[in-house]
C-alpha cells in the first residue's frame, strides 16, 4: 500500500489540471457554424485558391454528403452534429513576420514551450505553428529555401508551388478514402507542406505545432511531405487544445511520400485535451487519417508516436510499401487515463519485393479507459521476400480499465514471413517490490517501470521530444496509482 | 457439452462443425482437432472457476479451405486456457479467427493463443486474426502468430544429405507440427 506521503502526492496531482488547457483571448474571424457548398466555396475564396483546388474541395464535399459516419470501432462516440461546427477560424490580425504576430498568441506558444522566433534559433528546430485554422508563423523558412527545401504552410504552398501540390495532393489518401478524410478534403483550412529536393539531407528537425483555440470549431489540417530521391527529413508534430465541456472534432489528413532511397521520420506527440478525468465530459475527438507511401525502391518511412491526449483517438498511421526493398516502421505508445478511449494501431501493406516492416506498439490503460490496438499486416501476391515483425504489448493499471488487441494478418504469398506477438498484463509485482525495497515510493516506482515499458519506443524519438515525452508520461500517469 | 471432471477428446473433422464446451469449476479438458478435408469449425468454450482447457488444432489441407473460429470466455476466476492451431496449406486459403475474452472482476486468469501457418505453394494464403479482449488487470495473456514458407536452408541441408526434395519437404512439414502430434498420440 502506498504511504501517506504518496497518497498526498497522488491527491495533489489528481487535483492538478490539464496544463495546456488555457484559452487565449484573440480576436478571431470565425465562420458561422454549418457546412454546405457555399461554406466550402467561401473558405476557398478567403484563401484565394485557384479553381482546381476549389473543384477538389467541392468534389470531396459532394462525396462526403453521400457517406455515412462509420461505427465499427470500439469507441463510444457521442453523435457529432456537423452543422454545429464552424469550419474556419482565424486570428484577425495576421501579418507577415513573426514580430507582427499577436502578442497573445506569442504568449500562448511561449506558455506551451514551443520555440518560435529567438528560441527556435537556440533549439535548432524549424517550426510551423498552426493556430485554429491558419498557420501563424513559420521559422527558418529562408535558410531552408537556400538549400531548396520548401517548408511552409499549406495555403502558401497552394499559392507558390501549385504544380507540386496538384501533383501529389490526394495521391496517398484518395479524396473519397473514408468519412473523416473526405470531410477534411472538403474543408481543410491549413497545415504544413514540405518538399525535400533530390539528394538533400534536411539539416534540422522540421516541426509543426497545432493548437485549437476557438470554441465550437473543428480543426481540419492537412500535411503533405514529399521526400525526393535520396533525401532525408525528420518531422515532428505536437498538438494541444483548451479545456472545454463540449467535444471538439479534429480530423486531419497526413500524407507522406518517399521516393527512391528517401527516408522520412515522422514523430508525433499528441496531447489534446482528454476531457474531464472525473466525468469524462468534453475533450477532443481525434479522428485522423495518416498514411505514408514508400513509392520508390529502398525508401524508408518511420512513424513514431506518443499519444496521451484526446477523449477519443481513432487513427491508424499506415505505410504502403510499394517500392522494392522499402521499409516501414511504426513505434507507438498510447496512454489512456480517465474516461479516454483509443482505437489505434497501424496498417502495413506490402506490395514490393523484399519489403520489411516492424511494428512496436505499447498500450497503457489506466483509470476507466479503453485501449484498443487494431492493426493490419497485408502481404500481397507479388511481395516475395517480405518480412514483418509485430509486437504489441498492453499494460493495465487498475481494475477498471480494459485492453483489446485485434491484429489482422493476411499473407498472400508463401515467400514471406510474418511474426506477431502480443501480451497483456499488469505491472510485475516482483519488479514493483524490488523498486519499493530500494526506497522508491509506489508512484515513483510505477513511473519508472512504465517508462521502462515505453523505452523501446522513446528511443526512436528525436532528443528534445524524448525528454518531453518522459515528462508528459509522468503527468498523464498521475492519479492512476493507488 | 458440459465438462465436470477430466475430459479428453480427439476429433477427426469430417464436416462443418460447431462445438460448445462448458467447463464446470475445477474441471480439465484437452481437445484435439484434426482436419484434412477443409472444414468450417467453430469452437465456443466457457470456463468456470479454476477450470483449465487445452485446445490443439492441426489442419493439413490440399485444395480445400479450412476456416476456424474459436471463442474462449473466462467466466470464472483463475481459469486457464491454452490454444495452439497449426495450418499447413497447399493450394488453399486458411482463415483463423480466435478470441479470448476476460470480463471485468474475473481475476487471476491465464490465457494463451498460438497460430502458426505454413504455406507450401504460391497458390496458398493465410489469414489470421487473434483477438484479445481484456477488461481486468489481474491477467496474464498473450497471443502469437506466424506465417511463412519452409526454411530454404533446411530443405537444402536435407537435400545435400541425399534426400529428394519432396521427401525433404515432408520431413520438415512433419517437424512443423511434431510437438502437437506427440501430444495427440500420447493420449
Amino acid at each position: 500500500m502506498p504511504e501517506v506521503k504518496d497518497r498526498k502526492k497522488i491527491e495533489n496531482t489528481l487535483a492538478e489540471e490539464y496544463s495546456a488547457g488555457f484559452v487565449t483571448n484573440v480576436e478571431n474571424e470565425t465562420f458561422e457554424p454549418g457546412i454546405n457548398e457555399d461554406i466550402v466555396t467561401r473558405l476557398s475564396k478567403i484563401k484565394n485558391e485557384p479553381d482546381w483546388m476549389l473543384q477538389y474541395r467541392l468534389k470531396a464535399y459532394r462525396s462526403w454528403v453521400e457517406m455515412k459516419q462509420p461505427d465499427w470501432s470500439t469507441l463510444d462516440i457521442n453523435p457529432i452534429d456537423y452543422q454545429s461546427i464552424s469550419y474556419y477560424s482565424a486570428p484577425k490580425k495576421l501579418l507577415d513576420s513573426y514580430d507582427d504576430v499577436d502578442p497573445e498568441i506569442k504568449k500562448d506558444f511561449e506558455k506551451l514551450g514551443i520555440p518560435l522566433g529567438e528560441r527556435a534559433k537556440l533549439a535548432g528546430v524549424a517550426v510551423d505553428a498552426v493556430f485554429d485554422s491558419v498557420s501563424v508563423a513559420t521559422t527558418y523558412k529562408q535558410e531552408l529555401l537556400d538549400k531548396g527545401i520548401i517548408f511552409c504552410s499549406f495555403s502558401e504552398a497552394v499559392q507558390d508551388y501549385p504544380e507540386l501540390v496538384k501533383k501529389y495532393l490526394g495521391t496517398v489518401i484518395p479524396r473519397t478514402d473514408n468519412y473523416f478524410a473526405t470531410l477534411n478534403s472538403a474543408v481543410f483550412s491549413d497545415g504544413t507542406f514540405c518538399y525535400i529536393p533530390k539528394n538533400t539531407r534536411c539539416p534540422m528537425e522540421l516541426s509543426t505545432y497545432f493548437r485549437i483555440n476557438a470554441a465550437n470549431t473543428g480543426q481540419f489540417e492537412r500535411t503533405l511531405i514529399i521526400a525526393d530521391e535520396g533525401s532525408y527529413v525528420s518531422y515532428l508534430e505536437g498538438c494541444t487544445a483548451p479545456m472545454r465541456d463540449e467535444n471538439q472534432l479534429h480530423a486531419a489528413n497526413v500524407e507522406l511520400i518517399a521516393m527512391k532511397d528517401a527516408e522520412i521520420k515522422y514523430s508525433t506527440i499528441q496531447n489534446w485535451y482528454p476531457g474531464d478525468p472525473k466525468t469524462g465530459k468534453g475533450g477532443i475527438y481525434n479522428f485522423v487519417t495518416k498514411r505514408a507511401l514508400c513509392k520508390g525502391d529502398n525508401s524508408r518511412i518511420t512513424w513514431t508516436q506518443f499519444e496521451t491526449g484526446s477523449r477519443l483517438t481513432w487513427k491508424y498511421p499506415s505505410c504502403i510499401l510499394k517500392g522494392d526493398n522499402s521499409i516501414g516502421e511504426f513505434y507507438s505508445v498510447a496512454l489512456t487515463n480517465g474516461y479516454q478511449m483509443a482505437d489505434t494501431g497501424t496498417k502495413m501493406i506490402h506490395l514490393g519485393k523484399n519489403t520489411k516492416s516492424t511494428i512496436i506498439s505499447k498500450g497503457i490503460s489506466a483509470g476507466k479507459s479503453t485501449n484498443t490496438y487494431r492493426g493490419l499486416v497485408q502481404i500481397g501476391k507479388r511481395a516475395t521476400g517480405a518480412k514483418n515483425f509485430t509486437a504489441c504489448d498492453s499494460l493495465m493499471l487498475g481494475n477498471e480499465c480494459s485492453a483489446m488487441t485485434i491484429p489482422y494478418i493476411d499473407s498472400k504469398t508463401r515467400k514471406s514471413t510474418c511474426n506477431h506477438e502480443a501480451t497483456t498484463s499488469k505491472i510485475d509485482e516482483d519488479q514493483l517490490f524490488y523498486c519499493r525495497a530500494r526506497g522508491l515510493g509506489e508512484e515513483d516506482a510505477t513511473n519508472l517501470l512504465v517508462s521502462g515499458f515505453c523505452k523501446q519506443v522513446f528511443q526512436q524519438l528525436p532528443m528534445e521530444f524524448a525528454v518531453e515525452a518522459n515528462k508528459l508520461l509522468e503527468v498523464s500517469m498521475e492519479g492512476s496509482v493507488g | 457439452m458440459e465438462i465436470i471432471d477430466v475430459y479428453k477428446e480427439t476429433i477427426n473433422l469430417k464436416e462443418n462443425t460447431e462445438l460448445n464446451y462448458n467447463l464446470r469449476p475445477n474441471s480439465f479438458a484437452k481437445l484435439f482437432f484434426h482436419d484434412r478435408v477443409g472444414v468450417n469449425l467453430k469452437v465456443n468454450i466457457s470456463l468456470d472457476e479454476n477450470a483449465s482447457c487445452e485446445i490443439y488444432g492441426l489442419f493439413h489441407n490440399e485444395g480445400k479451405d479450412p476456416n476456424v473460429i474459436t471463442d474462449v470466455i473466462h467466466k470464472g476466476k483463475k481459469s486457464k486456457c491454452d490454444q495452439d492451431f497449426r495450418f499447413v496449406n497447399k493450394n488453399c486459403d486458411s482463415s483463423f479467427a480466435g478470441k479470448i475474452t476476460i470480463p471485468k472482476d474475473v481475476t487471476g486468469c491465464e490465457s494463451h493463443m498460438l497460430n502458426k501457418n505454413l504455406l507450401l505453394d504460391d497458390e496458398s494464403t493465410a489469414f489470421s486474426k487473434p483477438e484479445l479482449d481484456i477488461k481486468n488487470d489481474d491477467t496474464i495473456c498473450s497471443h502469437g502468430a506466424t506465417t511463412g514458407d519452409l526454411d530454404a536452408e533446411q530443405v537444402f541441408y536435407l537435400r545435400s544429405r541425399g534426400i529428394p526434395e519432396p521427401e525433404a519437404i515432408n520431413i520438415l512439414v512433419d517437424a512443423f507440427y511434431q510437438d502437437i502430434k506427440i501430444k495427440m498420440e500420447s493420449e
